[in-house]
């Protein structure tokens, strides 16, 4: 065949091998999606909401009475 | 709900989803969590150019992507060999049905060139798009169809000698 389009250019993959391709990658993929997250990261997350909590604070108190002490 | 909260509790619904990105792109448990961990804080900290009602998700990994290629890609190389197959010692099983593995297969996966796996992941195990996937990745559509057809001969040809004896 001559002609090479993007889309002709697709090998002629046997479908079965092709499908099952494409199962593999999903299982993986899936095997990860449903490992239980590790701690540190959904710490990480309270971390960095209590880091912006304080910072917030912060900022409105200095703006209304400007001397906090920490 | 205010903000922080709102945001927060939108990070922790896609922690699963980056996880598997991160994990399936640098093929390593351990550079994976310090990637979602990097990904997480790059993202608090660009919290504001985020833009409403797009896709959460895809920011979250065109940001990981960008920290990976600039960052992680040397160090996955470095420990590729050994990290790897400790993986798939990890996960072998023995095949009864006469189907490859999901071992063989992830050995395979690991063995393809980074844009090909990156774009095979994102379309084929994310569920993205080809378009969403380019836009993720900064390059045309038809770079990532082509990429993912690649991969998809690429793992083929890896393999097929096996299939070839056990099919």
């Amino acid at each position: 065949m001559s002609d090479k389009k993007e889309t002709s250019e697709r090998p002629a993959l046997e479908p079965p091998i092709q499908a099952h391709l494409g199962d593999q990658l999903k299982k993986l993929y899936g095997s990860i999606l449903s490992e239980p997250i590790p701690e540190k990261l959904t710490m990480l997350l309270d971390q960095l909401e209590k880091a912006e909590r304080k910072e917030r604070e912060g900022q409105s108190e200095r703006s209304t009475d400007g001397g906090g002490d920490q | 709900m205010t903000a922080i909260a709102a945001f927060k509790s939108a990070l922790l619904a896609e922690l699963p989803s980056l996880r598997a990105f991160a994990i399936s792109l640098s093929g390593s448990h351990d550079h994976a969590d310090d990637l979602v961990q990097e990904t997480v804080m790059k993202a608090w900290g660009a919290h504001a150019s985020f833009i409403p009602g797009t896709s959460l998700r895809a920011w979250l990994f065109t940001i990981m992507r960008n920290t990976y290629f600039s960052q992680y890609r040397k160090a996955r190389r470095e420990v590729q060999d050994t990290d790897g197959e400790a993986a798939a010692r990890l996960v072998s099983a023995p095949a009864q049905d006469g189907h490859l593995d999901l071992a063989d297969f992830r050995s395979a996966l690991e063995k393809l060139p980074d844009d090909q796996r990156e774009a095979l992941i994102l379309v084929g195990a994310s569920g993205f798009s080809c378009e969403e996937a380019a836009e993720i990745c900064g390059c045309a559509v038809g770079t990532i169809k082509s990429r993912v057809n690649r991969a998809r001969q690429k793992l083929m040809q890896m393999m097929a000698i096996q299939s070839a004896a056990e099919l």
